[in-house]
């Protein structure tokens, strides 16, 4: 059936011409009657509004024709040359003008079809490359329409062959024996004139209108790259600060070690001793990890148990969140990270999920560590949870993307710096309602290293 | 560009030109009233000539579908060719069938012996080939022809009224109509 769309498309054209002609019918009647009356009478009124009716009638006769060519072209002809538009359109009205003519069984006048076609021109080049104003443009058709089909009307173009029309020329043989030439052109130009304004004007209302939205647009995209440099320079802020601030922490720790040293020198209370032992155990772990927040490079070759270890201790199942299911493969190869940092990556993962399934009646978070045969180690987090929409998926790597109202968007982003700082790869993937997996790929560590 | 010109020019040349000279009038009246009075086609021209005879107090009847029982009691026809389609569609009726109801009219106009006027009104307007073969249909049997033409209908006219020795009258507009039908019966 697709593939005959063109002869479906040319049956209802058939149609619907013929349907137009049967069902003006009873109005060209009606304009019949008028024309008599005003011979009858000698009445330039019944005339007129003879006239002015002949107009719509003969509009409404065409002008489906001219919105089908007009719009099949727009359509058909969507994203190509502008020239395959110009040539189609021309091609098109004058055939199915033709056409219809023929169905109707009238005389084919091609004056006023010259102007039509000079409309639909000028109008597919305004609007080329603008769907949006598709039925801005119709509608400045139609009136255009109505404008050039008011000069059938006056007498002033009979020898140009305007107006030939079986009712046209009715009117205008029975004006020549009332001798209303005068008023016939005075209603043509009182009719053409505003509504060939009114078309101008509408068509640089609507230039004006799409060129001020395709300057809130670029104004929109400017303030959008503003914030997303900001917010660039916000984060860069807070890491110097917090570098700052975890730097302090050094020189009180230093102190509770040389304290810690003192007491173990003038003790002799074994306990103490070993608490004291403790405590600069502790001090040392706190400063390894100060060391390794300050330096990202510092890297330290580590087992996957000991990494768990720290994700474990911030993930702390608090009885209402929802269960975390850890399936971690045997005789996993080790990684070279920076321990904190990779930590601080995965918590952030895996609090993601907890937030997804918050809202589930059965809410499940699993993850799944195992290795590969190209030595790399794989963790899966995958929950349950709302899951996130595809145009949402797009954006998540984005620093500003957030969709929650508390945070200010550094999330996956900081996940991803810090997987690729890792040679590592990071993958998301999630059905709107039924939950999401994130993939994570770290590199094992080789013999040599 | 060029070719619209062309065209533009082309058109006010033809219309401007002016008409041969043709018999103004008739020099003497050649029909008698009662007239009956039809259009050939359906157009609102018959009713126009209609209206003309009674300003100009000629007795007629006027019927737009007019048949041969009409013509009893009238001693001259009056048929006004101008083809309408919708005026034809209006009353139910095509070409084929309005050249047979005029031919029908013409043949006992012939059988009484009533004089025939042709009138055609249309100009330009109405030139197309229904028209033509109808002022051909007509015009054989007519005596005497008024028309409102340009100098490219002229020709046709000419022609016609040659070949089948009629008096003819071509005039620019409508308004001049009248003093040759008003010449055919006073």
């Amino acid at each position: 059936m697709k593939k005959y769309w063109w002869i479906v498309l040319f049956i209802t054209f058939i149609l619907v011409s013929y349907a137009i002609k049967q069902l003006t019918v009873p109005f060209s009647d009606e304009i019949l009657k008028d024309i008599e009356s005003s011979i009858t009478n000698t009445n330039i009124g019944l005339l007129v509004m003879a006239a002015v009716k002949s107009v719509i009638y003969e509009s409404i006769n065409d002008l489906f024709v001219y919105i089908f060519a007009y719009s099949f072209t727009f359509y058909y002809l969507k994203g190509n040359k502008l020239i395959y538009k110009v040539i189609l359109a021309p091609i098109l009205t004058i055939v199915l003008y033709t056409l219809n003519m023929l169905i109707h069984g009238s005389i084919t006048e091609y004056a006023i079809l010259f102007f039509i076609i000079c409309c639909e021109l000028i109008l597919l080049i305004i609007f080329d490359k603008h769907e949006e104003y598709y039925l801005s443009s119709i509608f400045i058709f139609i009136q255009l329409n109505f404008a050039f089909y008011s000069l059938l009307i006056t007498t002033i173009l009979n020898d140009y062959k305007v107006g030939y029309r079986d009712l046209i020329t009715s009117i205008k043989i029975s004006s020549d024996f009332l001798g209303s030439n005068t008023v016939l052109n005075f209603v043509s130009l009182s009719l053409f004139i505003p509504l060939i304004i009114g078309s101008i004007l509408l068509i640089l209302l609507t230039i004006l209108y799409s060129r001020r939205l395709a300057s809130e647009k670029r104004e929109k995209e400017k303030e959008r790259e503003l914030r997303l440099v900001k917010s660039v320079a916000e984060e860069a802020r807070i890491w110097q600060e917090l570098h700052y601030l975890v730097h302090d922490l050094k020189s009180p720790l230093m102190t509770v070690s040389g304290l810690t040293s003192l007491i173990k020198l003038q003790v002799n209370n074994n306990h103490i001793k070993d608490y004291c032992k403790k405590v600069e155990s502790a001090v040392d772990n706190v400063n390894d990890m100060i060391s390794e927040f300050l330096n990202n490079e510092k890297r330290r070759i580590t087992a996957v148990e000991e990494l768990l270890k720290i994700v474990r201790a911030h993930v702390v199942v608090k009885g209402t969140e929802p269960n975390c299911l850890f399936e971690i493969e045997k005789d996993l190869p080790l990684i070279k990270i920076n321990r904190i940092r990779m930590a601080r990556a995965l918590i952030n993962v895996i609090e993601n999920a907890i937030r997804a399934v918050k809202d589930r009646e059965d809410p499940q978070i699993s993850v799944q560590i195992y290795s590969n045969q190209e030595n790399e180690l794989i963790f899966i987090v995958k929950d349950n949870g709302v899951g996130i929409a595809t145009e949402d998926l797009k954006k998540i790597w984005n620093i500003e993307f957030t969709t929650k109202s508390s945070t200010g968007g550094l999330g996956m982003s900081f996940v991803k710096k810090v997987i690729e700082n890792h040679q590592g790869e990071i993958s998301i993937s999630s059905n709107m309602g039924n939950g999401t997996e994130v993939m994570i790929t770290l590199p094992g560590v080789k013999d040599y290293e | 560009m060029v070719i619209i010109i062309l065209f533009f020019v082309g058109c006010q040349y033809a219309a401007n030109k002016n008409l041969d000279y043709t018999l103004p009038h008739l020099p003497y009246p050649i029909a008698e009233e009662r007239a009956l009075i039809t259009v050939a086609g359906q157009g609102p021209e018959g009713l126009i000539v209609s209206k003309m005879c009674d300003q100009l107090k000629i007795s007629n009847t006027y019927g737009y579908n007019s048949q041969t029982d009409d013509l009893d009691r009238r001693k001259s026809l009056i048929i006004v060719v101008g083809v309408s389609k919708i005026g034809m569609d209006n009353i139910s009726t095509n070409i084929s069938e309005e050249k047979k109801r005029i031919s029908d009219l013409l043949a006992k106009a012939n059988d009484q012996g009533i004089p025939v006027i042709m009138v055609y009104l249309g100009k330009g307007k109405r030139w197309d080939e229904d028209n033509k073969e109808m002022l051909k249909l007509v015009g054989k049997d007519s005596d005497y022809i008024i028309a409102i033409s340009n100098k490219v209908e002229e020709a046709f006219f000419r022609e016609l009224a040659n070949e089948n020795s009629i008096q003819f009258t071509l005039v620019k507009d409508i308004q001049r109509v009248k003093i040759p039908l008003n010449s055919v019966y006073k």
